[in-house]
C-alpha cells in the first residue's frame, strides 16, 4: 500500500453543527484519539445536493440562483412536476376545487417515484447496489 | 422548461396568482423533489488547514455519501466523542 493511501486511511470524518470534522485517528494502547489534521491536503466530499433556488432576476452570469430564463438542473422530463406542485397548492386555496389539488399532487408524487427510479439507476442502465459494511 | 415557462404553466390554472407566490411554491417543490429522489449529486473540494477540525459545509448539500482524503475514501466515525470541541 502506498504511503499516501496508508496516511489517508488513518483519517476519518463526521458531521456536527452543519460542518464536517476531518480528524486523524491515533491508536495507542487501547485508546483511540482523534486529532485535528496538521497538514494541508485535499478533501473531496461526494454528496446528494439540492438545486439552487428560483430567483426573480433575468440575465447575468448564471450564479446566485435559477433566473427567469434558466432551467433547473433536474432532468427535463421532471420539470413539469414542479409546476404540478404549484398548481396543486393553488387549488388548495379554492375549497370548491379541492379535488383538483389532490389530482395535481398525485401527478407530482408520480414524478417523485419516477425520479427515485431514475436516480437509482446508473447511466449504463444497471441498478446501484448497497454494499454492506462491518463497523 | 425555463422558470418563465413554469410560471406561465401555473398561471394557466391560476391566473390570479402572482409570480412571487408561484416562485415560492416552485422552490418548495424543487427542494422536496431533490430531497425525496436524491437525483442531484455533486463533488465539493477544499483543502485542510493545519490544526482546524471543522469545515463549513456548502448549504446545498443534503447528504454526504463519501469523503476522500487525498483521493482515498475515508471512514465516517460514528458514536459519541469524549469531549466536544467548540473551538474550530
Amino acid at each position: 500500500m502506498s504511503d499516501v493511501k496508508t496516511n489517508a486511511l488513518k483519517h476519518g470524518w463526521w458531521t456536527e453543527r452543519d460542518a464536517i470534522a476531518i480528524v486523524k485517528r491515533s491508536e495507542e494502547d487501547d485508546n483511540t484519539t482523534y486529532l485535528s489534521v496538521e497538514e494541508v491536503k485535499t478533501v473531496n466530499i461526494h454528496a446528494v445536493k439540492k438545486d439552487e433556488s428560483f430567483v426573480a432576476t433575468t440575465g447575468g452570469d448564471g450564479s446566485g440562483g435559477i433566473r427567469m430564463d434558466e432551467s433547473s438542473a433536474i432532468p427535463e422530463e421532471f420539470h413539469e412536476a414542479l409546476a404540478n406542485y404549484a398548481i396543486a397548492k393553488g387549488y388548495e386555496l379554492k375549497p370548491r376545487l379541492i379535488r383538483q389539488a389532490s389530482y395535481f399532487k398525485d401527478l407530482f408524487n408520480q414524478d417523485v417515484r419516477e425520479g427515485k427510479r431514475y436516480a437509482n439507476k446508473g447511466r449504463d442502465g444497471t441498478a446501484y447496489y448497497i454494499q454492506g459494511n462491518d463497523f | 422548461m425555463t422558470q418563465t415557462q413554469l410560471i406561465e404553466l401555473v398561471q394557466q390554472h391560476h391566473p390570479e396568482m402572482g409570480e412571487t407566490q408561484i416562485r415560492l411554491y416552485l422552490n418548495r417543490a424543487l427542494l422536496e423533489f431533490c430531497r425525496k429522489t436524491r437525483i442531484l449529486n455533486g463533488l465539493y473540494t477544499f483543502s485542510t488547514t493545519a490544526n482546524q477540525r471543522y469545515y463549513n459545509l456548502d448549504s446545498n448539500i443534503l447528504e454526504i455519501t463519501q469523503v476522500d482524503y487525498e483521493n482515498y475514501p475515508i471512514p465516517r466515525i460514528s458514536g459519541v466523542v469524549d469531549k466536544t470541541d467548540t473551538d474550530n
